[in-house]
């Protein structure tokens, strides 16, 4: 049997060209899948998909599926139901004041770091903390070391049951490494602020 | 901002072409961007080549095989980006990327219905309704209408080439709908032929330099609306 099937895709509003965070429809889940070559080009997908789409598909001319006969799985198990939200974390934090701040030294129980208020716009790192080393969390532990940068955060948790409570969280930065571009971008930065500053 | 969230998310959105079947937490692990123990304890919804969704502590990823989204309700949001810039930076740089979405979404409450019933009305006036204004406000206040989703946009943006700046104010439906406010901003970006994107590395780069930035004047414009409580 064939396994032609057709999608008009000026019938459909695209899920591409939004950038919102707002998840797809489950409808426009499976218009993507349509649209995107599991269904058109069965080649594609390591195993046949059995598509049997919905009645849905046939009305108003919106798509036109013939012969949709595959074998192995049904959409709808390509399809589980997701949350209108991703997270569904037990809880939210937001911040209320946040610092980005650099280690300076590094003791057994505490470290010193120079602090930026990022939530005031600060440019420079003008204040100076001191932090439990206990207050970061084991996976970012790690990390603590002079020059290494976090985030400093205090805010309001709330958690699913609605109870909200004031917190602070250090997060350290995993930052990506300099690329060659960085490199060289910043040697002519540095480059041009030397010849300025020799006056040329 | 003005009024604490109550909730609230950032969401990074990427459109492009993307392999969902990538996406699995131990990739992460392997290349580094994830510690094992957040590999450990990763919950996945579905890994396939069509689409890929799982999640974490603070983390959720869901990849389709034209839009990446990753999305977070927790401070410091940069954690967020710091991942996302990392992953196309370091390791998936050949992606063709060519629109970016940089989304702050604010659940917040103004404390009483007349509060917001005022605030609605600031923001959408009923009386350019003329005589159908009466009939929306309702005879009863379990069927008092009003504005159901405003949005606002800004277009011409000096800080990208192409791209806009949304942000939406509607009755918020995860808190008590008589009180509370739900405010969605999208920062969009795209690069000159988003259709064509060849790589990623001028959408990270945005990413890169734009996010604090971003979310700044994103919480600066739900602001606008909080300050009219």
């Amino acid at each position: 049997m064939s396994t032609a099937v057709s999608i008009r895709d000026d019938e459909f509003p695209a899920v591409v060209g939004d950038t919102r965070g707002i998840p797809p429809t489950r409808g426009e889940l499976i218009r993507s899948i349509a649209r995107n070559g599991l269904v058109n080009d069965p080649s594609s997908t390591p195993r046949a998909l059995a598509v049997s789409f919905p009645s849905v598909f046939h009305k108003n001319n919106v798509a036109v599926a013939t012969d949709v006969e595959r074998v192995g799985l049904g959409w709808q198990e390509l399809l589980p139901e997701f949350p209108q939200y991703m997270s569904r974390q037990e809880n939210s934090f937001a911040a209320l004041q946040e610092w980005e701040g650099y280690v300076v030294e590094v003791g057994n129980d505490d470290f010193t770091a120079r602090l930026r208020d990022v939530t005031a716009g600060s440019v420079y790192e003008d204040e100076e903390a001191d932090f439990p080393v206990d207050d970061i969390s084991e996976s970012d532990r790690e990390l603590l070391r002079p020059g290494a940068i976090f985030r400093w955060a205090i805010g309001y948790e709330r958690t699913r049951g609605g109870t909200k409570r004031r917190i602070s969280q250090i997060v350290f930065r995993r930052l990506p490494q300099w690329t060659a571009k960085d490199l060289e971008v910043s040697l002519l930065e540095a480059r041009a602020l030397a010849a300025f500053l020799r006056g040329e | 901002m003005h009024i604490p969230s109550e909730i609230g998310d950032v969401s990074i959105v990427l459109l492009g072409n993307f392999n969902p079947r990538i996406f699995h937490p131990s990739w992460f692990v392997r290349s580094g961007l994830f510690t094992e123990k957040e590999g450990e304890v990763a919950q996945i919804d579905v890994i396939h080549p069509t689409i890929s969704q799982f999640r974490m502590e603070w983390l959720a990823v869901r990849v389709e095989q034209n839009r990446f989204t990753a999305e977070t309700q927790e401070a410091p949001f940069v954690r967020l980006a710091d991942l996302v810039v990392r992953t196309f930076k370091e390791f998936l740089i050949h992606t063709p990327i060519g629109m970016l979405g940089i989304n702050r979404n604010v659940h917040f409450s103004v404390g009483d219905e007349a509060t917001r019933n005022r605030i609605g009305k600031m923001l959408a006036p009923h009386e350019p309704w003329g005589e159908w204004a009466k009939q929306i406000e309702g005879s009863v206040p379990e069927k008092r209408g009003g504005v159901r989703s405003l949005s606002m946009e800004q277009r011409d943006l000096d800080d990208r080439k192409k791209g806009h700046l949304l942000i939406k104010v509607e009755p918020s439906a995860k808190l008590d709908p008589q009180i509370g406010i739900f405010a969605a901003v999208n920062d969009h970006y795209e690069i000159d032929d988003p259709n064509n994107p060849v790589g990623c590395g001028e959408i990270i780069e945005t990413l890169e330099k734009q996010f604090d930035k971003s979310i700044q004047r994103s919480e600066w414009l739900i602001d606008r609306v909080m300050v009219l409580k």
